[in-house]
């Protein structure tokens, strides 16, 4: 397998050989060569400084919705407020009928605020979704309800007037349930005094979650309907 | 002095082409590109096409330039991209596949006294196909041994053999025909 001398041959002669290039080979290789140096190297080190910056920053916001998730008690008392609310404004409208009606009646009105005594209730429903709306509108409805629920107690108090005895009976459960209503004063307290601890940070979060709150209730109370 | 100069000047060019001065690379240009185009077309017949080839070669030359660690000679790394361009081409172009025939036989020494023209030489070269042509120029040529040869191409050792002794076999039958055909016997 040795290379004989036409192999010698061909080697040396091809070795010697020259081709000039075309004119125009040149100018096109300083063109692809234009074209590369244009290209726009991206500069990776930045690129990925970059993006370990966005990972710590999506890390970071994880940790903090985990810990905001871990405080989920927030939502349990913001509910609890939201209640209290309705209930100090059930309680504010009493206080209205009791210009017009009775003392029982006035009891009958709180253990509708406190247990929601089907019948009211049904027709209180329609008009709650404005309350929870807005305050203003809360306010409207509350107006309304005044006269429908006195309408009410009066057709109560023709039923109660024929039999007088279901009514004494009535009142007496109110009286029983008013310590209920105290005790959801209590944790209105208790709550409150934990919301004077909380941070600005904390409060701004419960205002959102109370508003989130109030939608999901109206949104039952229109399945309720 | 002047062989310690003109090394000097070469690594002074091959820094400033790195940096893309286009001057230094035109110079490294114009002073291989004739050889480098010869040696290109060695490989492929077709001289337009082997001047494309040697322009893509180059721009991997200028791209990889900073790879170049002034160990080897300069024309030679030069060379060695050429001839992988070459051999990429034929292989994807070309799509030439390589038989796995690793019988070959002990070709007697023909040794012609005759003289030929570049330019015969090449016409030979050109007759081979293209697995028995590479493999021709890579041992006969350039030099490089079988295993080498088998790394470049992707094949056995014992393939690329076959494949020299198949070529010199047909190298041989062209000569004696191309003789006859210049001694007006045929």
């Amino acid at each position: 397998m040795e290379p004989n001398n036409i192999e010698k041959q061909i080697r040396e002669k091809l070795n010697q050989r020259t081709i000039q290039p075309s004119q125009n080979a040149w100018d096109r290789l300083d063109a692809m060569l234009s074209v590369e140096e244009q290209k726009p190297k991206r500069n990776y080190k930045w690129i990925s400084i970059a993006a370990i910056f966005v990972g710590f920053t999506l890390i970071g916001i994880f940790m903090i919705n985990k810990e905001n998730s871990v405080e989920n008690v927030i939502p349990s008392n913001s509910i609890v407020l939201e209640n209290e609310t309705k209930l100090i404004e059930n309680e504010s409208a009493p206080e209205i009928e009791n210009n017009f009606s009775e003392e029982a009646g006035n009891e009958a009105v709180v253990h509708q605020s406190t247990k929601k005594i089907e019948k009211p209730l049904m027709e209180i429903n329609p008009k709650k979704d404005f309350l929870l709306d807005n305050q203003s509108k809360k306010e409207e409805a509350i107006v309304e309800n005044q006269p429908k629920e006195s309408t009410n107690k009066y057709i109560n108090a023709k039923s109660l007037l024929a039999e007088i005895e279901t009514g004494e009976k009535i009142e007496v459960p109110n009286i029983s349930k008013k310590p209920s209503v105290k005790v959801d004063a209590n944790s209105l307290l208790s709550s409150a005094e934990k919301e004077v601890e909380e941070t600005f940070r904390d409060k701004v979060i419960l205002s959102i979650n109370k508003k989130y709150n109030s939608v999901k209730s109206s949104l039952a109370n229109r399945n309720y309907e | 002095m002047k062989i310690i100069n003109l090394h000097q000047d070469e690594k002074n060019i091959i820094r400033l082409a790195v940096e893309n001065n286009r001057h230094a690379q035109q110079q490294i240009y114009a002073k291989f590109s004739p050889k480098m185009l010869s040696v290109c077309r060695q490989y492929i017949k077709d001289l337009q096409q082997a001047e494309d080839i040697m322009i893509t070669a180059f721009m991997k030359v200028f791209s990889s330039l900073k790879k170049f660690e002034h160990k080897g000679s300069f024309e030679g790394w030069i060379r060695r991209i050429m001839i992988n361009e070459c051999i990429s081409f034929i292989r994807v172009q070309k799509q030439v596949k390589f038989i796995e025939d690793e019988t070959f036989f002990e070709e007697r020494h023909n040794d012609i006294e005759s003289k030929f023209s570049v330019d015969d030489i090449q016409f030979l070269i050109d007759s081979l196909p293209d697995g028995y042509k590479m493999v021709f120029n890579l041992y006969a040529i350039e030099g490089y041994k079988h295993q080498e040869i088998a790394e470049m191409l992707s094949i056995n050792e014992g393939t690329s053999k076959s494949q020299l002794s198949h070529a010199r076999k047909m190298l041989q039958n062209q000569i004696i025909k191309l003789k006859n055909y210049e001694n007006g016997t045929e």
